[in-house]
């Protein structure tokens, strides 16, 4: 279904709901016309990705009931200020990739949408930036994978995590250039779903993994 | 017997493969998924598996063995369907996807092998070189899936730019590959840990990459079987007659 794939404000409203000749087509809101964001393909990913979460969740709340204490003391030495920036900054980049979609939708000007995905990009690579450091200093204080069970599971959780964030930060760099061509011409406006929604998945992920990680005692 | 009905079965071998392999390492049999042991296991009790399992596991190598020649005719299936999306240009995709069929291929033939072969003398080897050669079987199965996601990469993009009035592949099934892709890696990092999920018994090395690999199979199947019944692919003033 792809009865709405022009980024023109004016396709997104009318579409005709009675099937009486004649009849005045009634504006309705794409949601109401069951519009799938991007294309049927990227749900796929995303939702196979979260099943890829789900177990992980599992598997480490199955291995912190083994030894509630230890984890509870570990989940203690994490920097719980670090984790609310980095929270911070990803649902600030998905407010600024909304803004970006809207902005090629022309629900806002549309010569902003390169600038709101370029600052998505910046708050991604804060966020990079913050785990490196983050992970520096646990290292350096002797809290590597091998220390133990919550070590192992924070690494691999949040390992796991940067590299979709890499890789979602490379799919804002083709929103801001599908954004930079909208300028000229005319674009379809499925990709840019894709891979908004894409981007909104990683933070769901950090938002679920903040809670679990730093804030469960 | 025609072309047509020979290929189809071609396409089924995905099925074949499939169902040997799961029964080759089913607890019945080799107990490799999910594993019997793990990393952790010191070399005596890695023997005495070996001991208490010894004809079950040569019977899992040999069905092993041979549900494995099936993976590259429905290999070749999927990218010789695939291969009219690159018509007129250098089939570089195509070619990727039948490299990597073979580097599958041999994946699943040599940690069969091995399996048979750690199993044939099991009963008088030594236990530590015994756990040794056990490692092997657990790495190779499980480190190995890199060349696995190029070829669902190359089968994705593939499907993506088929833009025919019949496509061969529903273009969701792209995002399937790319899902497969990406995420049946998560076990690479087993070689650095030998407790917990990064481990080669860990849910990360074994359950995840297994889970994601037989849906992958299973759904490229079930396309493939669809499209060669529809006879797509068929150009239209192909002679018929002369093969049905």
């Amino acid at each position: 279904m792809s009865s709405d794939t022009r980024s023109s404000s004016a396709a997104a409203l009318a579409v005709p709901v009675t099937g009486r000749a004649g009849a005045e087509p009634k504006a309705t809101s794409r949601w109401l016309r069951g519009h799938v964001p991007g294309e049927a393909g990227i749900w796929i990913f995303i939702l196979g990705d979260m099943t890829l979460y789900i177990f992980l969740f599992a598997g480490f709340m199955h291995d912190r009931m083994k030894e509630v204490d230890v984890f509870n003391q570990s989940a203690a030495t994490l920097h719980i200020n670090t984790g609310g920036i980095n929270t911070l900054l990803l649902l600030v980049s998905s407010i600024l990739v909304v803004f970006g979609v809207r902005a090629l939708r022309e629900k806002i000007k549309k010569q902003y949408a390169p600038l709101f995905f370029a600052l998505a990009f910046l708050c991604g690579a804060g966020f990079v930036v913050n785990k490196y450091i983050e992970y520096s200093d646990l290292v350096m204080k002797g809290f590597t994978p091998y220390w133990n069970m919550f070590y192992l599971w924070y690494y691999v959780l949040t390992g796991i995590h940067l590299t979709h964030l890499l890789g979602g930060m490379w799919v804002l760099i083709y929103l801001f250039r599908v954004a930079q061509k909208a300028q000229r011409e005319e674009i379809t406006i499925r990709g840019v779903e894709s891979g908004a929604s894409f981007w909104h998945c990683v933070d769901l992920l950090w938002v679920v993994l903040f809670p679990l990680l730093y804030l469960m005692r | 017997m025609n072309l047509k009905q020979t290929h189809i079965w071609t396409a089924y071998t995905g099925w074949i493969f499939t169902a040997g392999f799961l029964i080759a390492v089913c607890p019945l049999l080799a107990w490799t998924i999910p594993p019997h042991h793990g990393p952790s296991f010191t070399a005596l009790q890695v023997k005495q598996f070996y001991m208490e399992h010894l004809n079950r596991i040569r019977a899992g190598a040999f069905i092993g063995m041979i549900a494995s020649a099936f993976y590259y005719s429905w290999g070749a299936a999927i990218a010789a369907m695939l291969r009219r999306v690159e018509n007129g240009r250098p089939p570089i995709l195509t070619y990727t996807q039948l490299g990597a069929v073979g580097v599958g291929v041999f994946n699943s033939v040599l940690y069969f092998f091995w399996m048979a072969y750690c199993a044939f003398r099991a009963d008088t080897m030594d236990p530590v070189m015994l756990q040794s050669l056990n490692d092997f079987q657990y790495i190779l199965l499980e480190f190995e899936v890199f060349p696995l996601s190029l070829w669902a990469l190359a089968i994705g993009f593939c499907i993506l730019m088929d833009q025919s009035e019949r496509p061969v592949f529903p273009r969701w099934v792209a995002w399937v590959n790319f899902w497969f892709s990406g995420l049946v890696m998560t076990g690479q990092f087993m070689i650095f840990f030998r407790v917990g999920p990064m481990a080669w018994n860990g849910l990360l090395a074994v359950y995840w990459p297994a889970f994601v690999f037989f849906f992958w199979i299973c759904a490229m199947s079930t396309f493939m079987i669809i499209a060669l019944k529809k006879e797509i692919g068929v150009v239209p003033n192909a002679d018929t007659q002369r093969y049905l």
